[in-house]
């Protein structure tokens, strides 16, 4: 796993894809693409080619976890590691998603100030990871 | 008794006439003899035919009227002996059926037949001088005893039902008809009170109308004797949902009811009533879409047999209604965890200066608005917390934890908070190790709790001590601030949802109201206690204990031997 430059995101609520843009692109200097539901991400993922997925879990239609089967149905996406953000606070839940193959789980609310080094904190443990595999 | 005596009065009376007739007779036959005797001439003579007819006829007469006279003798003795062996028999039927007692106007016994000192429990003699009111629950002054000696006096017969006692303070109930006797001058001398036991009729009376109660209830209701487990009573609901009939019941044992029950499992279940630790224990079942409760308590039956009565009660509707109440909070929380997500996450980027600073009295605003963000979600935690709780749902997964490093640990923790208020926490403990079974995540939250609390209250520059030490099966865990103290009004609010109380020193502070109550249940979790003592203007040490034994693991041979154990007691 390479740099980390390019996340996807996708909240349902507005207020909240400003906030996590700022705390993104402002705090954390990524190159952001925010969508509002799993499907307006379905369509522009493939073209933005991201490193990262970053899912709220709980969205009307596509939830999180409908939104990354489809999202890795694209060729060249299949790989893309994924970061949950729930509100739902039940323990259960994120251990089931990490059980799933989620390199993270973000509580909400989340530190605009703190999420992008989060972000960076997660990525790093888990190249790390895969490097010890490897080797 | 008084109209036999009439009786007897009136067939005395025709032999006495009988016995003037033939009196009369013979006088008039002794007197015709004389005269015949001094004109015997003129008697040969001429009337000789006429006068000894008449002579025979009279001795004829006399002859019968005698005879007749001896025939009613022997039927009115007959008479007398048939009465008296009828009123012996009466006597001796009233003497076996009843239990009759004489007593003088003042209620002191005279004398008391065998049944009824038999029934009471006392022997004959010993009853003999004392006062009825022994035998009422109230004594001499109980209502009905004296309710009978005014009847009495007035020279009623008084006859009732009511409740008496026994010897050994067991209850009865008496049918009893007391009548007075009163001497030629008409004063009350004795009475006679004649009793019929009616106890078990009224024990079958009060059985069968809780059978009947039983049998309609819509909860299914089974009793099974506690030592074999065989059935004793199902309702009518038990009956229907295990397929049984009435008849069968006393074939069957309380796992015929559901071919799914799990013997040792049972067992299990039921041991805390053998041990005396709990008097009810409740299970939840699934039976199809069904689902329910059955609690169960042990009791001890008429003939001094141990018994189990569960009875499951239908909570489908129930269970609906509480999953349906544990989702809106669910989705309660997430509605307002996200908004609040926003409204914090401004608040966040713009007091870290990250898009421009604030002149003072803005940033005092945006500090207010921080402040309360935070306040708010602590609130919607808590909440959610609580309705975890309630539900059942919060995680207590526990583990043998040594409290010393961890109320270090959780003290250091806390250290920032203490040091936003400038009061310093200290622990201090003369044990070295304490092992407890804790949840610990839980544990830390009271703690941390109780930490936070007695930093508030604590005046600034103050210090909060927290303790450690043994007491009896406990390990005792206190936090004890120098702060205002909690009037004793107050001690009942403490531990309520919400309830802040007005601090003794007038000033307010920030909570949730919701810290202690979500502890003192987490405590209780832990099967400790959680209280508190306080001085006014002194200070306050809040405490919690844990028990200090880690529960063992019961293997189920030992519950049953434990179970034998205990029948064999009550046996």
């Amino acid at each position: 796993m390479g740099e980390l430059n390019r996340i996807l995101h996708v909240d349902d609520d507005e207020d909240i894809r400003v906030i996590a843009n700022l705390a993104l692109e402002l705090v954390g200097q990524f190159e952001v693409l925010h969508c509002g539901s799993g499907q307006e991400a379905i369509e522009k993922a493939f073209d933005f080619k991201p490193d990262l997925f970053l899912l709220d879990y709980m969205m009307p239609d596509l939830d999180g976890e409908q939104t990354l089967r489809e999202l890795r149905g694209f060729s060249g996406l299949e790989e893309v590691p994924v970061i949950f953000m729930t509100a739902r606070v039940q323990q259960d839940v994120a251990d089931n998603l990490r059980r799933k193959g989620a390199l993270g789980v973000i509580p909400k609310p989340f530190d605009p100030m703190e999420l992008a080094e989060l972000i960076r904190e997660i990525w790093k443990t888990h190249s790390t990871d895969q490097l010890t595999r490897a080797i | 008794m008084a109209r036999m005596i009439g009786l007897r009065n009136l067939q005395t009376a025709k032999p006495n006439r009988l016995h003037n007739a033939v009196a009369v007779a013979a006088t008039f036959v002794v007197v015709s003899l004389l005269i015949f005797n001094t004109g015997s001439e003129w008697f040969l003579a001429g009337m000789n035919l006429a006068y000894v007819s008449v002579y025979l006829l009279f001795i004829g007469a006399l002859g019968l009227a005698v005879h007749r006279r001896n025939q009613i003798l022997k039927l009115q003795a007959d008479l007398v002996s048939e009465q008296e062996q009828e009123i012996a028999l009466i006597h001796a039927a009233i003497n076996t059926h009843a239990l009759v007692t004489v007593t003088d106007p003042q209620g002191f016994i005279i004398s008391v037949n065998q049944n009824f000192a038999d029934r009471y429990g006392y022997s004959k003699c010993e009853l003999v001088g004392k006062s009825m009111g022994l035998i009422y629950p109230d004594g001499t002054s109980d209502p009905v005893f004296l309710d009978i000696r005014k009847s009495l006096a007035a020279g009623k017969i008084w006859a009732g039902e009511c409740e008496e006692m026994t010897a050994d303070g067991a209850k009865v109930f008496m049918r009893s008809t007391i009548v007075p006797m009163r001497d030629e001058a008409g004063r009350h001398v004795r009475s006679v009170a004649i009793r019929t036991d009616n106890t078990d009729f009224h024990r079958a009376e009060r059985a069968r109308f809780l059978k009947n109660l039983f049998d309609h209830l819509q909860d299914e209701v089974y009793i099974f004797n506690a030592r074999n487990l065989n059935m004793v009573y199902a309702n009518h609901s038990a009956l229907n949902s295990s397929g049984w009939s009435a008849d069968d019941l006393s074939n069957k044992s309380i796992f015929d009811a559901d071919p799914n029950m799990d013997k040792r499992f049972f067992r299990a279940y039921v041991t805390p009533l053998f041990s005396g630790e709990k008097e009810v224990v409740s299970i939840d079942v699934n039976r199809g879409k069904m689902s329910g409760e059955i609690s169960t308590r042990m009791i001890r039956g008429d003939d001094g047999e141990m018994l189990f009565v569960s009875v499951l009660r239908d909570a489908t509707e129930r269970k609906k209604i509480e999953r349906a109440k544990m989702e809106s909070v669910s989705v309660v929380s997430h509605e307002l965890r996200t908004p609040l997500t926003s409204i914090k996450g401004s608040l966040r980027l713009l007091n870290s200066g990250a898009l421009g600073t604030f002149d003072e009295k803005a940033q005092s605003v945006l500090d207010i608005a921080v402040r309360n963000t935070e306040r708010l979600l602590l609130v919607v935690n808590d909440i959610l917390d609580l309705e975890k709780i309630r539900a059942g749902k919060m995680k207590m997964e526990k583990s043998n934890v040594d409290l010393v490093p961890f109320i270090n640990e959780v003290v250091a923790m806390n250290k920032g908070y203490g040091d936003e208020l400038r009061v310093a926490f200290e622990f201090k403990t003369d044990l070295e190790s304490a092992h407890a079974c804790i949840a610990p995540e839980r544990m830390t939250q009271v703690l941390a709790n109780l930490l936070s609390n007695a930093a508030k209250y604590s005046p600034t520059f103050g210090t909060v001590h927290i303790g450690l030490r043994e007491e009896e099966n406990y390990w005792r865990i206190s936090v004890t601030d120098d702060g205002p103290g909690i009037p004793e009004e107050g001690r009942s609010a403490v531990f309520e949802s919400f309830s802040q109380l007005k601090s003794a020193d007038g000033q307010n502070r920030k909570g949730t109201g919701l810290g202690l109550t979500i502890s003192q249940k987490i405590v209780h979790a832990h099967k400790g206690v959680i209280d508190f003592e306080s001085e006014l203007g002194k200070g306050t040490t809040f405490y919690f204990k844990l028990p200090r034994h880690l529960p063992s693991i019961v293997s189920i041979d030992a519950i049953e031997a434990m179970m034998l154990e205990d029948i064999s007691d009550v046996a």
